[in-house]
């Protein structure tokens, strides 16, 4: 009795309550009713409640649990005392790994269209008491030694005897021998390979610049722009580059690289739609995947493919509510293929389907347009019209960091929500005002500097055009970046005569080619690299299934450039190839070599080096050996 | 009460004005920008060992305060939807970027952006200020007002020099005049501005070498390397080394740029409370006795990532714990050094040296340049396999710019004069300068009653405000009123309701200014009712007219500040 003396009790302070809570009237008259008509129901419906109140509550834990083993501490112990890690990094490196570390010389002094390199001294950098198991005995400085550490580059300690590490079926290449880069410490060498296309950063006027300005700031801004970091000279920049780009703002990162990576999450979140180019840059796949957007990729530079894919996501969205916001990401040059968009027509179809666009400027700052202002100037775009551009300072304006420019809205957002901003030191003062300086030789010069630049452009891709037989040029005709392929056929055949240069497993992946161009990943047994100690049978059944199925490895292509920079450089040409990481990118990047042509040659030496390129590509592709 | 007030700056190279300099620096500065050493009894060295870590109890604020924080966000978020709601009928050209127009989503939207609206906005005033010169022990602040709310601002063309203690500039090496900028002038004369092209396409010269080599030196390690961006070196490091099967294991307050790096790797990421072990040890046993979620197979790797020093509360990481549990658990520790590498340890070495731990117990060793050196950039250090291997894989690497030739000199002297190579005796003074400053403010801090959190000898001093209206105007007084430029923190740095304002330590600063701070700072806090934890014990009540009687003494025995 009393149990029911206390329901009712409760029922009617329930009541009371909902007179004073608003809405709950309502519920409890639903209740009321419900309970009239049929009492198995209000028993369902409360069932059904406590149901859902009881899965809010579990669900995330409830999924966990099922699949949770309960073990006692003892055998926890055990299960810790058997789990052993995998090696922090792989344990050998492959031999087109090796080679790659192998090649990469150092600059004595000041970087130009001309310079001086020398061999990176012994990898182990060893304290004289330092003990350590891993050091070599010691680090000489003579030249000899110098010769020797270029090859030593195993991470265990021993030194890599090139022969020895290749299997006896390979055909040895020139590119898995050390060099003596230290050579080329007393000869000039012509710089293909220098992103600071006019050097500005070499002139004496901006050298003496950067001493006031190191006297008046000293180096380090030692804080972020938030807190106190933000100095004049860069608020400066800022202005500068607004100007000069015709954008309302613009907000400085420290690093170039790291600027897309963090403008994209600034703007993308969850559940937000990004359309890009297949061939965007590193920093902006990065950018993309960090955002958890959703992003759909089209053909590289394909109009067609791309209004398919934007009228695709434009009617899907149609239909939800509230809107997503949509991005268009495209680059001013392509880093990967040195191309060009046609930014016009793309500027229509984002308009046309309600698409902003994020435009990469980094190469095509300072090269395109009147006096370098862009991509948007050549077409004669109004800069408004593109919602976000990013571009770097470190490249044609030969300083460090990166910018991002828009209106105040998208440049005020990026102060507080960009984490490269906010979480980082400012740039230093004297890199700053170094690219302002930049900005104002572009100004006055740049008329002359950019026709120079495209004369020297052309001198090259003539001599490279005879032959044509044998590469692919990418580029576009007015990029200073030439991405230069080998042509599938002559690769063919040069691995048909030499027979296979390095396993054909190298990385954990192999890529096939198929008719149309495009890459398809295949992904082979092993996770690690393999160490080379495939046996002698499958590595030739291997080779035939290979070069019959005409599929070329990577490695393979980059071992054969490497041959081809090897040999440009003994005649005093110092260029590049695409070197990316493989594993990292969202999809396989073509070998290529990269040729970067400066503004600071005169023609006749651009001739002369491209020819130096020419018979290169001929020693090594051509038919005669 | 009339206070002695340190002679005020006028901003010139004339010498020290009046006070004798015993400083081993004497000849290498400005006294702008390095305050002379003024006794030798304003050192403090800090001994070679600790065998553990002391973690003291942080005084709570009566409850009252934290009730009210809560409603002043109520209240603010009300009115500032309240204000949303009608200035987006009545100036939608202003709102036009939060409301779909032309068939476009708003470019930005949610709470991240409400707050900056209507809860950041108000304090404005007291971020982003513009400077300009050098960051060493005066600031020079460049003046500015608004008159639209703090929607813009425009200068006045005023400026204001503030004693400095906003600069991440522990050891004091923001300076323009010096063995640093000496060398840093040089640099630029023969290397230029940049070394232009990725250091996997020629990029490298052979000041990076150099740089790289002593780094690794300077913590006994087999290599190094360095990065043109701290931020950059945390995002892109952890990519080639955590693959999916992979586990991270991160501190809850690990530093934006060590989420940023983990959550570009396809590994899982779980999380555990700040430094406390207890729990780590749980989620190991955890994970390794489950393996990977669903298919139960083992986890390919396990790292742990702890930073030496946590910027926003100044706490340090319970190393020699860690060491113990990775002995055990097998994982891969990931130590970033950025605020304690320089300025902390007997030998400037950063955590492994305050704990005399060998640095190759940790497996990957990150740090930047930007708080100690007074540089930019960061660095990795650890075995030869593992730098050969990033030098394959690491983004900045290899299409990252390089470090400007400025900065690796900077870098390297800095380095060179701390490892007393240059200027011996200059290193350690400035650590040992350091190291006083720390502990004098924060145990006069402490006797006057404020909250400071964090680990005795940490350079960063947070003094609890959590009233947002409160922090306004300490910024605001503490500024205007005595010149001294202190640095807010607040969401999304910090947790909504733990708003505090940051004292960064410098040994550029002098006793004398850090006694000028003290009474600046009393005041203020009587002002304001700061003082959260005045009269709770004998220790932190004392009043600023005895505090100073033995606080030079006391601030080097550890037993005050248990
Ligand atoms: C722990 C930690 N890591 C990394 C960074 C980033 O360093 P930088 O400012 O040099 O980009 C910071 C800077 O605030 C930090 O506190």
């Amino acid at each position: 009795m009393s149990g029911l003396e206390k329901i009712n009790a409760t029922l009617h302070w329930l009541s009371g309550l909902s007179e004073r809570v608003p809405g709950a009237a309502m519920v409890g008259r639903y209740i009321q009713r419900s309970h009239q008509n049929d009492p198995v129901r209000t028993a369902l419906e409360i069932g059904l409640a406590l149901f859902a109140i009881r899965y809010f509550l579990a669900s995330r834990k409830a999924v966990s649990k099922r699949t949770y083993v309960p073990f006692t501490e003892k055998e926890v112990d055990e299960l810790v005392e058997d789990w052993y890690p995998e090696p922090l990094v792989p344990e050998s490196l492959d031999l087109v790994q090796r080679m790659q570390l192998s090649r990469n010389p150092i600059l004595v002094g000041a970087n130009g269209p001309k310079t001086h390199i020398t061999s990176p001294p012994p990898l182990y950098p060893v304290a004289a008491d330092d003990a350590s198991p891993h050091s070599p005995s010691s680090p000489g400085t003579d030249s000899a030694s110098l010769v020797t550490s270029s090859s030593d580059l195993s991470s265990d300690g021993e030194l890599i005897a090139p022969h020895n590490a290749i299997p006896p079926h390979y055909s040895v290449s020139k590119a898995f021998e050390p060099i003596d880069y230290a050579a080329f410490s007393t000869k000039e060498v012509v710089n293909f390979a220098l992103p600071s296309l006019y050097s500005f950063d070499q002139r004496p006027e901006v050298k003496a610049n950067a001493i006031r300005i190191t006297r008046e700031y000293g180096v380090g801004v030692c804080g972020p722009t938030g807190f106190y970091g933000y100095l004049d000279v860069q608020i400066s920049l800022e202005k500068r580059m607004a100007a000069f780009l015709g954008t309302e703002d613009v907000v400085i990162y420290t690093q170039a690289l790291a600027t897309a990576t963090s403008v994209l999450p600034a703007f993308c979140k969850r559940g937000d739609i990004v359309v890009a180019d297949q061939s965007v840059n590193f920093a902006i796949q990065k950018g993309i995947q960090i955002s958890r957007c959703t992003a759909h990729y089209f053909a590289h530079n394909d109009l067609r493919d791309l209004e398919n894919i934007l009228e695709k996501v434009y009617t899907s969205s149609l239909k939800r509510k509230p809107l997503t916001r949509h991005f268009l990401v495209i680059e001013g040059i392509y880093d990967a293929t040195g191309q060009i968009p046609n930014v016009p027509e793309i500027l229509k179809l984002a308009k046309k389907y309600k698409f902003r666009i994020i435009l990469d400027q980094t190469w095509s700052l300072g090269v395109l347009g009147d006096k370098g202002k862009g991509i948007l100037s050549r077409y004669n775009i109004d800069p408004t019209d593109i919602d976000i551009t990013i571009g770097s300072l470190a490249h044609s304006l030969g300083s460090g960091g990166g910018f991002c420019a828009g209106s105040n809205d998208v440049v005020a957002h990026q102060r507080i929500n960009s984490p490269a901003v906010v979480f980082s030191a400012a740039l230093p003062a004297v890199l700053a005002n170094s690219a302002e300086k930049s900005l104002d030789l572009l100004e006055s010069e740049g008329d002359k500097l950019l026709a120079d630049l495209q004369k020297n452009i052309q001198a090259v891709r003539a001599v490279l055009s005879k032959v044509s037989n044998l590469i692919k040029i990418m580029s576009d005709p007015d990029s200073p970046l030439i991405i230069v392929q080998v042509k599938h056929e002559v690769l063919i055949s040069v691995l048909k005569r030499r027979g296979p240069l390095v396993p054909e497993i190298s990385y954990d992946e192999t890529f096939e080619v198929n008719g149309l161009g495009q890459l398809k990943r295949r992904v082979s047994a092993g996770k690690i690299p393999l160490p080379f100690s495939l046996s002698g049978k499958s590595t030739t059944h291997r080779r035939r299934r290979a070069l019959s199925n005409s599929k070329v490895t990577y490695d393979a292509e980059r071992v054969i450039l490497q041959e081809i920079i090897d040999l440009c450089l003994q005649d005093g040409v110092l260029l590049s190839r695409q070197i990316a990481i493989e594993s990292l990118e969202r999809r396989p990047i073509k070998p290529a070599l990269k040729i970067i042509v400066p503004q600071g040659l005169t023609v006749k030496e651009c001739e002369k080096s491209a020819n130096v390129v020419k018979s290169a590509l001929q020693k090594v592709l051509g038919k005669k050996h | 009460m009339k206070q002695k007030l340190p002679q005020l700056f006028k901003h010139n190279k004339s010498a020290s004005n009046g006070t004798i300099s015993v400083s081993a620096t004497a000849t290498d500065l400005n006294d702008n920008e390095f305050g002379p050493l003024t006794s030798k009894e304003y050192l403090y060295h800090c001994p070679p060992s600790h065998a553990e870590l002391d973690i003291d109890e942080k005084c709570e604020p009566q409850y009252y305060i934290l009730v009210c924080t809560y409603l002043s966000y109520l209240i603010l978020i009300i009115l500032g939807h309240i204000e949303d709601f009608f200035g987006k009928r009545l100036y939608p050209t202003k709102y036009r970027h939060l409301t779909e127009f032309d068939g476009y989503a708003p470019l930005n939207s949610g709470f991240d952006n409400f707050y900056i609206r209507r809860l950041k906005r108000r304090l404005d005033t007291a971020f982003s200020r513009p400077t300009t010169g050098v960051p060493g022990r005066y600031i020079r602040v460049l003046e500015r007002r608004s008159i639209n709310d703090n929607e813009s601002f425009e200068f006045t063309g005023e400026t204001r020099d503030c004693l400095n203690l906003s600069s991440y500039n522990y050891l004091g090496f923001a300076q323009s005049q010096g063995h640093c900028a000496d060398a840093v002038e040089q640099a630029i004369k023969t290397h230029g501005i940049t070394t232009s092209a990725p250091r996997s396409m020629y990029g490298s010269s052979v000041l990076h070498d150099e740089t790289e080599k002593l780094v690794a030196r300077y913590f006994n390690r087999e290599s190094a390397l360095v990065f043109s961006m701290g931020f950059a070196t945390n995002a892109a490091l952890f990519m080639p080394l955590a693959q999916k099967g992979c586990l991270i294991i991160s501190d809850e307050l690990n530093h934006s740029s060590i989420r940023f790096g983990t959550r570009l790797t396809g590994a899982v990421i779980k999380i555990f409370k700040h430094n406390d072990m207890q729990e780590l040890e749980a989620v190991l046993r955890e994970q390794i006795s489950q393996g990977q979620p669903r298919t139960h197979r083992p986890w390919r790797k396990i790292f742990v990532a702890v930073e030496g020093l946590y910027s926003m509360e100044g706490t340090m990481c319970d190393l020699p714990r860690l060491i113990e549990l990775r002995r055990r658990y097998k994982f891969y520790l990931f130590v970033d050094e950025a605020h304690s590498v320089g300025a902390i340890g007997s030998h400037s070495g950063g955590v492994t040296d305050f704990f005399n731990i060998p640095t190759n117990e940790i497996d990957i060793l990150m740090g930047t340049f930007t708080k100690s050196f007074g540089a930019s950039g960061g660095y990795v250090c650890g075995d030869a396999s593992l730098i050969n291997y990033l030098k394959l894989t690491n983004s900045n690497y290899v299409y990252g710019e390089p470090v400007a030739p400025a900065v690796l000199t900077q870098i390297s002297v800095s380095l060179k004069i701390m490892l007393n190579e240059i200027a011996p005796g200059q290193g350690s003074e400035r650590l040992e300068r350091l190291g006083f400053n720390s502990r004098y403010l924060r145990l006069g801090l402490r006797r006057l009653g404020f909250i400071e959190c964090g680990h005795q000898d940490s350079p960063i001093l947070p003094v609890m405000i959590y009233l947002p209206s409160r922090l306004l105007m300490v910024s605001k007084l503490i500024l205007e009123r005595y010149n001294i430029a202190v640095v807010l923190a607040g969401y999304p740095a910090t947790p909504l309701s733990e708003a505090r304002v940051r004292l960064c330590m410098s040994a550029a600063l002098t006793k004398e200014d850090l006694d000028y701070l003290l009474r600046a700072i009393d005041k203020v806090g009587d002002e304001l009712d700061l003082k959260y934890c005045y009269g709770r014990t004998p220790e932190t009540s004392w009043n600023i007219d005895n505090v100073f009687d033995t606080l030079v003494e006391d601030c080097k025995k550890d037993e005050f500040f248990k």
